[in-house]
């Protein structure tokens, strides 16, 4: 099973296969690099000099100026400050649920498992206009910590789902221990199985705190013109404001997409495994549980609903129709 | 034992009750009010609205920027998961044959897909323009001037420049997940078929894609449903124009949502949404199944 056991050709095809994969990668994030290079043009040679021509001077001054003639800074703060709050927020509530629905806590864990699984068959673009009208009744429209609420609802089906899987793999020995050591269920949740979560909730984060920070539907949405703004909405209104002024538009763009790139290089081997960990797993070409969690947890909703389906297909959803015709 | 059973359920509640109430009052009463409302005439302001029936769906089907949009909507749904699926799967084929560099051409196909999406699409608009953008002097510059177009201006190549921008990032994550799955395709049976004299690309259909089918599976259905979803670079690239001719579903009920007062109409419209994407999913899912089986 390991790599060298595989035939190989020549070794001078697999040269030229890596060269050419190197060029593959380079003409595939050219625009990124263009972007650099624009963003240290003048405004003048933006527009005069074709896009491969390095500046003559490079004008580091646009990234000051940008947060000059915008609310970059704000904006920034903004969205960071959402999407920790919402993911913190969604997380310690979910994983508590979580706790009360694996280990069976409670006489309505299954049903209320099924509950929340049934915002997985709902794509969150059709049903925007009744959270509209509800973020009113509920006077969060136009409020950033509304955001934050409307998140963690969001987010919440899809981590009790990871979460429950990941619960459900943590021995049960362990609750035992615990409450013959007279430690009661939230102590036995905050000092023991929260901490044993670790993995799947950094992997869940990461993952999900990206796609809030780019989110840009939502606060598009449910933001009011004077209600602050995330980094979304102001790249697309500085954007238009200097639509002739190239060099400054990218630099905010570079310094927008900073925390999320650094983010994604701190957390690599998370977000990788969290995408792909479970693919490997099922060897034998049957998607495992394991399987639909990862690819739920990577590209948000519908995702999720392709998942179910793929249960469905399976016969778990049997099960599932079962169980809930047993109640 | 029934007070401590109350006592028991009590602090259960503790644990999930607020995530449940906030979920319920979000997410499950927004999906019964969509139905709801799609039956009325509200219009989001007065306190009264009136029963109309079927009327708003009946109405649908004469509102001529719904099948514009719907008629976008389809054309992405045959152009994306092409452009993004079998790249992803000759670049994953690619990348696990590489011997050096496996990592660097990982992260590279990678990074667009955790990019902030509105600033990708400017990027590319940027890379679009028919006087100094990118695409257009490249082609002067290698004298392959007569094929410049506009290439968000020209109807006829519109949709296939956003469908790009919308690939761009999505490659990422299927090349991820196909080649995790490569990893699992039996090495030992492979070599045994080279031995028998079976040529690469029958032991590339005969074995490998048999060992990944469920994940290209997988990926498939997200292309699909991620294609039915394109929006940004839509709102980016065109604003949805000219007229309304780039709409695509998602963009319209945005539209619907922001500038309308017509709630009844637009939850229709959101129940229609719900109701194709509910059917093109179980549909390619059934079609995908049986071609498993089959193999």
């Amino acid at each position: 099973m390991t790599e060298h056991i595989r035939p190989r050709k020549k070794s001078g095809s697999h040269h030229f296969l890596n060269i050419f994969m190197f060029i593959a990668v380079i003409a595939f994030i050219f625009p990124t690099i263009i972007v650099f290079n624009i963003s240290l043009k003048t405004q003048q040679e933006s527009i005069l000099t074709p896009f491969y021509q390095l500046p003559a001077a490079p004008q580091f001054g646009n990234f000051v100026e940008v947060f000059r003639q915008s609310k970059l800074a704000s904006s920034l703060l903004n969205s960071v400050l959402i999407s920790v709050c919402s993911m913190v927020f969604c997380v310690v509530l979910t994983a508590m649920a979580s706790y009360i629905i694996a280990r069976k806590k409670s006489r309505f864990s299954n049903k209320l498992y099924y509950y929340f699984l049934i915002s997985f068959f709902v794509p969150g673009e059709a049903v925007t206009i009744s959270v509209m009208q509800l973020m009113k009744f509920y006077r969060l429209y136009g409020y950033l910590p509304g955001l934050i609420v409307l998140y963690a609802a969001s987010g919440s089906a899809m981590a009790i789902y990871l979460f429950c899987a990941y619960i459900k793999s943590v021995p049960k020995e362990l609750d035992e221990a615990a409450i013959i050591d007279g430690a009661g269920m939230s102590r036995f949740f905050w000092t023991i199985l929260f901490p044993l979560m670790k993995p799947v909730i950094v992997t869940y984060t990461l993952i999900v705190g990206i796609n809030i920070y780019n989110d840009f539907m939502t606060p598009l949405l449910y933001l009011k013109a004077n209600s602050g703004r995330t980094v979304s909405l102001e790249i697309s209104s500085f954007v238009s404001s200097f639509a002739a002024n190239y060099p400054l538009a990218f630099s905010g763009i570079i310094i927008a997409n900073v925390p999320v790139l650094v983010v994604f290089f701190a957390g690599q081997q998370y977000i990788i495994s969290g995408l792909t960990a479970g693919t490997v797993k099922g060897g034998d070409g049957e998607p495992t549980r394991c399987d639909l969690q990862e690819h739920e947890i990577q590209a948000g909703r519908v995702v999720q609903f392709s998942a179910i389906l793929q249960r469905y297909c399976k016969g778990d959803w049997e099960v599932f129709c079962l169980k809930s015709r047993e109640k | 034992m029934k007070k401590s059973n109350l006592k028991n359920e009590l602090d259960c509640f503790a644990f999930y009750g607020p995530i449940a109430v906030m979920y319920t009052m979000l997410s499950v009463v927004s999906l019964v009010m969509l139905f709801f409302y799609s039956f009325t005439d509200w219009n989001g302001l007065t306190k009264t609205f009136g029963f109309v029936g079927l009327q708003n769906f009946a109405e649908i089907l004469k509102d001529d920027i719904f099948i514009i949009a719907i008629k976008n909507s389809f054309l992405f749904l045959i152009i994306y998961p092409v452009v993004t699926v079998l790249p992803a799967l000759i670049l994953a084929v690619w990348i696990d044959n590489m011997t050096r560099g496996r990592n660097f051409a990982k992260i590279g196909f990678f990074l667009p897909s955790v990019l902030n999406g509105i600033a990708v699409s400017f990027i590319w608009v940027y890379m679009y323009r028919s006087d100094i953008g990118v695409i257009n002097t490249f082609l002067r510059a290698i004298n392959l001037g007569a094929f410049q177009v506009d290439w968000l201006g020209n109807l006829n190549v519109v949709i296939l420049s956003i469908t790009v921008v919308a690939a761009w990032q999505g490659i990422g994550t299927p090349m991820m997940m196909l080649l995790a799955a490569l990893k699992t395709v039996p090495k030992d049976m492979l070599e045994a078929a080279e031995i028998d004299g079976a040529s690469s690309v029958q032991r590339f259909m005969k074995i490998t894609v048999p060992t990944i089918w469920p994940t290209l599976n997988v990926c498939m259905l997200l292309a699909v449903s991620g294609a039915l979803k394109i929006f940004i670079p839509i709102y980016v690239c065109t604003g949805g124009g000219p007229g309304y001719l780039t709409y695509s579903m998602v963009m319209y009920i945005v539209q619907l949502v922001m500038d309308s007062d017509r709630v009844g109409y637009a939850s229709a419209i959101g129940t229609v949404f719900f109701i194709i994407i509910m059917f093109i999913s179980l549909l390619q899912f059934k079609l995908m199944a049986r071609k498993e089986t089959e193999l």
